[in-house]
């Protein structure tokens, strides 16, 4: 039985295909990152040179989103790579407030509403918005997402991860009118909604015990941004998510060292935002949580680059993309993603939407 | 030529000397380059390979101190860097409706399962993989190509041992199955024949 047990194995060793080396100029650009990453006197030295020629570009970029949502759209679209036009959503749109006092006025907002807690029969509901400036088509070529336009999109998620419903844009040119309804199969390492909330309630809503819980190898000394960001980022638009547990996410988004928050952000939608961003001087991207200023809800999330590095190639102090595309495809690094929440709920069908 | 210290030792002397941890590039980006070429394709496994040692420089404070070798943690970061785009890929698509997966713009790892390995393994073992789910696939190959034993790829993908074990029995058995082989489970005792 043992024997037969490795033949699976045996095969796919065999079958291990033959790559080239690491090719020394990938490796060499590679390893100046990280020693640019690593070093912090290159990273104070870069930081102007990356900031003066895109502040302006920023402002500019804030007020084109400003005007209206379609514009933004627009401008990404016919964005050719040369990284003259401003980019949208900029990481320096908006006016920058004081981090720590916005979030604990959040947190002290969000705690007190009452706690949902759905069952598996339920639908989770979400009425979204996205728009990517790419799009990796067949064969890694790129395109731009459902032919430049923002898509709109209602979709609905059985707690229980069975099936998942939509209505709206989509890609394969299904009626858009119609609720298409299918069965979801899972991955073995995907969990499903009810998991995910079954885990998000016993999660301590201390801060100082929330922070260790999730990064329990950073020591107390060192900075956890890197970590709790991204997951505040994927948690917080969980629709369950228990709003003690949401405040607790605000306070200690507060008191990480590489946040900001900028107020008067326009969203995709439209809308005026607050802007929570984890912001490293020397990164080429920034990523972006967006809370609705008055309520604190979680309003959606944005990729922006904050200077190009097809202008610029990484040098000393420079990260390079954090994006995955192919080197190739320089058109491919021009990224900006954002998806917005128009709405979202807790519903008994398919189909329904939340009563507000 | 980099110091004769363990990988636990330069990374710990990386979070106050951040530049030590260049030791550790020089050390093993070779070997995470050719599994995450194997994986994606030489092209993106460039961009793959940068990022997952800038990722792990900035998680550098998570590495688990009990083990000197870093080879696992790295093998997982470079697993995850390959996930997460998958998963983010496929959020994205069903969020725009696409339910169906065989249409159009494939994500990568369905690239690296589908295409690229088809083209280098052969329709056969390449359907094979594309069987398996993505946390199935990455356990197999992980033993397969990058020669991690059930211990290290337990700590490379952060799941206890024990779900290794059932993890890859599952996916040697479908695995079996897909290659055409009788299912070992349904067999039994008796003779394959």
């Amino acid at each position: 039985m043992k024997g037969r047990d490795m033949d699976e194995l045996e095969l796919l060793r065999t079958a291990r295909p033959d790559v080239p080396s690491y090719p020394e100029p990938a490796r060499e650009k590679a390893r100046a990152a990280l020693i640019a990453a690593a070093d912090p006197g290159s990273r104070r030295r870069a930081v102007p040179a990356i900031r003066r020629p895109w502040g302006l570009a920023g402002v500019a970029a804030g007020l084109v989103v400003a005007v209206v949502a379609a514009a933004v759209v627009r401008q990404a679209v016919t964005h050719d790579g040369a990284g003259a036009v401003p980019r949208p959503g900029s990481a320096t749109a908006g006016t920058p407030v004081n981090a720590a006092q916005v979030l604990s006025l959040a947190a002290d907002a969000v705690e007190t509403r009452a706690a949902v807690r759905p069952r598996p029969d339920q639908w989770a509901y979400v009425k979204k918005m996205s728009y990517s400036s790419v799009d990796r088509g067949a064969e890694g070529s790129v395109r731009v997402a459902g032919g430049g336009r923002a898509m709109v999109t209602e979709v609905w998620t059985r707690f229980d991860g069975a099936r998942e419903a939509y209505r709206g844009d989509n890609m394969v040119d299904d009626d858009r009118h119609r609720l298409h309804v299918a069965n979801l199969d899972h991955d073995a390492d995907e969990t499903t909604p009810i998991e995910d909330y079954a885990r998000l309630a016993v999660l301590p809503t201390d801060p100082g015990k929330l922070v260790k819980k999730l990064c329990p190898h950073t020591p107390s000394t060192a900075d956890p941004t890197g970590c709790v960001f991204s997951m505040a980022d994927k948690l917080l638009r969980d629709v369950a998510l228990p709003p003690r547990l949401q405040a607790a996410f605000y306070r200690v988004l507060a008191t990480l060292p590489h946040v900001v928050v900028r107020r008067d952000v326009a969203d995709l939608a439209g809308r005026r935002v607050l802007a929570v961003a984890e912001a490293y001087p020397r990164d080429f991207q920034s990523e972006q949580i967006l809370l609705d200023p008055r309520t604190y809800e979680y309003r959606g999330e944005r990729l922006v680059w904050t200077a190009d590095p097809n202008e610029a190639p990484p040098g000393a102090g420079r990260t390079p993309p954090r994006v995955l595309v192919s080197p190739t495809s320089a058109q491919a690094r021009q990224e900006y993603t954002e998806t917005v929440q128009l709405a979202a709920g807790i519903v008994d069908h398919a189909g329904e939407r939340p009563k507000s | 030529m980099t110091e004769p210290l363990s990988d636990r030792v330069l990374i710990e002397r990386s979070l106050g000397e951040p530049e030590c941890f260049a030791a550790l590039f020089d050390r093993h980006s070779a070997e995470i380059f050719r599994y995450l070429a194997r994986r994606v394709g030489p092209d993106v496994a460039e961009d793959a390979t940068a990022e997952t040692f800038l990722t792990a420089f900035r998680k550098r404070d998570r590495f688990s101190g009990e083990r000197d070798d870093a080879r696992p943690w790295l093998y997982g970061i470079a697993t995850r860097t390959i996930g997460e785009h998958r998963r983010a890929e496929a959020r994205r698509r069903r969020a725009l409706g696409r339910l169906d997966t065989t249409t159009a713009a494939e994500p990568f790892e369905e690239l690296a399962a589908g295409r690229v390995s088809a083209q280098r393994l052969g329709g056969r073992l390449a359907g094979m993989l594309g069987r398996l789910s993505a946390g199935e696939r990455d356990l197999l190959l992980l033993i397969a190509w990058a020669d991690l034993t059930y211990e290290e790829a337990a700590e490379a993908l952060d799941v206890p041992v024990g779900t290794v074990r059932s993890r890859l029995h599952r996916a040697r058995r479908k695995a079996r199955k897909a290659l055409g082989g009788a299912d070992p489970l349904t067999i039994g005792e008796r003779s394959p024949a």
